[in-house]
């Protein structure tokens, strides 16, 4: 993390209070996933006696049930440990954290198309602070589509995972503007009833992206020649998985990737991959601020 | 089918593609006039700064009369009207609206020398709109020469030069900045600011 100067200052808050902390746990995880393996192997053996010994299918419950009481106590500790180390960071870092995300929405996200179609969504780990000055806030976003099977059955695809949330930013403008993925030809066509299609001098950028403003002139104006290079470079910092949009005085910001501040259980409590993992999200929120360099003060 | 008839398909093909090349045309000159509208409006913006700028480094610069009159002067023939729909006048226009900019960035660079200026409370306002004005004007003109292009490669392709030789469409100037100096947009805080 040595790019992100705070993050590099973490290393010896680990070591001297979350390295000793999460060692805590160490013995309750093993115990936890031996009882996992255990119970897994337990209900493995009603599907084996109704293959092979020709047991009533009612057998099937009993290992969905047993399969669930085997793996429950690992899952509900993994998430009070990422819980807890996700507030001893933010903590350490003079962020506000509310797991719960009352106050985010999707809706601002969904409506400009930065997140897809969805029919659930749920948002936890709201994070809220100021780097360089700059006030920002996100959350964690999972975001499922129903479908049907052949046979009618219902089932959820997850089609957005990652990370959504907003920053303040530094020129004053009035109308809309996105940046969606490229989208191919048929996509550069629709813009969802946000304004027409910006053609930017950037052919990698262009390569890249889409971007759609209700005011040509704005949306240059914003996405000036260092600015495209900034986001390229976010977008390289989180794998390609950057959405951006520009409303209300506000930068609005999408990023996927899947999970984050997650912590494994398969490794112990011990290593510093755990702390290493988080961080790397952390350096993700960072480099939105620095790389967009949202905390500029001119106004060219 | 008739060889007449072959012929009157071919033509009407040929037809539709002209008329299909004109309203490309005359759609992208609407757009590259749009863009020249949105000058405009940047540079009236400008054009309303500068005489407070003007006003106030009068009574600091007072060795520098001839540049702040000329930079009043430039000012003055920038804003003169001009005919949108003649390429020529287009062009003579956006070239006194460089004029007007080196001269711009001339009095900044001169005011450095003037600390009782540069913190003026008026001066650090007008300093404030001028550079967000240039921000606009640099996206603006970014929108015009794209659409300009967009014009003049429509207008002198064949067969578009022959369909805009009809309707009188001509390939329009680009907004261009001649001095390397001055390629980027004016710094106006940083050039303030300088030790």
């Amino acid at each position: 993390m040595s790019h992100v100067p705070e993050l590099a200052e973490l290393d010896a808050f680990y070591e001297a209070e979350l390295r000793p902390w999460l060692m805590e746990f160490e013995k309750k995880r093993r115990l936890y996933l031996a009882i996992a393996a255990g119970g897994i192997l337990l209900a493995a053996l009603p599907i084996a006696g109704l293959i092979w010994l020709g047991w009533q299918e009612y057998v099937l419950f009993v290992s969905f049930v047993t399969f669930v009481a085997a793996i429950a106590p690992l899952v509900f500790l993994g998430k009070k440990i990422e819980k807890e180390l996700l507030a001893r960071i933010c903590g350490k870092l003079d962020f506000a954290l509310d797991p719960k995300a009352g106050a985010m929405s999707i809706q601002p996200f969904s409506s400009l198309s930065l997140v897809p179609s969805y029919d659930t969504c749920s948002l936890d780990n709201a994070i809220r602070g100021k780097i360089d000055e700059v006030p920002f806030e996100l959350c964690e976003s999972h975001l499922q589509e129903r479908r049907r099977n052949s046979k009618g059955r219902t089932y959820y695809v997850t089609v957005f995972q990652g990370l959504v949330g907003s920053a303040q930013f530094p020129k004053r403008f009035h109308g809309t503007t996105i940046v969606r993925r490229d989208g191919g030809f048929l996509a550069s066509l629709f813009s969802s009833g946000k304004g027409e299609r910006v053609k930017l001098e950037d052919p990698d950028f262009e390569k890249r992206f889409d971007v759609f403003s209700d005011d040509q002139v704005e949306a240059r104006y914003l996405l000036t020649p260092g600015f495209m290079e900034r986001v390229k470079r976010l977008d390289d910092l989180s794998d390609g998985a950057a959405r951006l949009a520009f409303e209300g005085g506000r930068l609005l910001f999408a990023i996927g990737g899947g999970d984050r501040f997650t912590v494994s259980l398969f490794k112990n409590m011990g290593e510093i991959a755990h702390f290493r993992r988080m961080m790397a999200d952390f350096a993700l929120i960072f480099g939105i601020v620095r790389e967009l360099n949202l905390a500029a003060k001119t106004r060219l | 089918m008739s060889e007449m008839g072959i012929l009157l398909l071919v033509l009407l093909a040929g037809a539709g593609l002209a008329y299909l090349w004109y309203t490309k045309i005359i759609a992208r000159r609407n757009t590259a006039l749009e863009a020249l509208s949105s000058i405009d409006v940047q540079l009236r913006k400008r054009h309303d700064l500068i005489p407070n700028l003007v006003a106030m480094a009068k009574r600091f610069m007072t060795h520098e009369r001839e540049l702040l009159d000329r930079l009043t002067e430039q000012r003055a023939k920038a804003a003169e009207p001009y005919s949108r729909n003649d390429p020529r006048a287009i062009e003579r226009h956006l070239a006194d609206e460089q004029a007007l900019q080196s001269s711009l960035v001339r009095v900044l660079a001169v005011a450095e020398n003037y600390p009782d200026l540069k913190s003026d409370r008026t001066v650090m306002e007008v300093q404030a709109g001028l550079e967000e004005v240039e921000g606009h004007i640099a996206a603006a003109r970014r929108f015009y020469n794209a659409a300009v292009t967009d014009l003049n490669n429509s207008v002198q392709i064949f067969p578009g030069n022959i369909i805009a030789g009809w309707a009188k469409v001509e390939p329009m100037p680009y907004f261009e900045l001649e001095e390397t100096a001055m390629r980027a947009p004016v710094d106006v805080g940083a050039l303030m600011d300088k030790p």
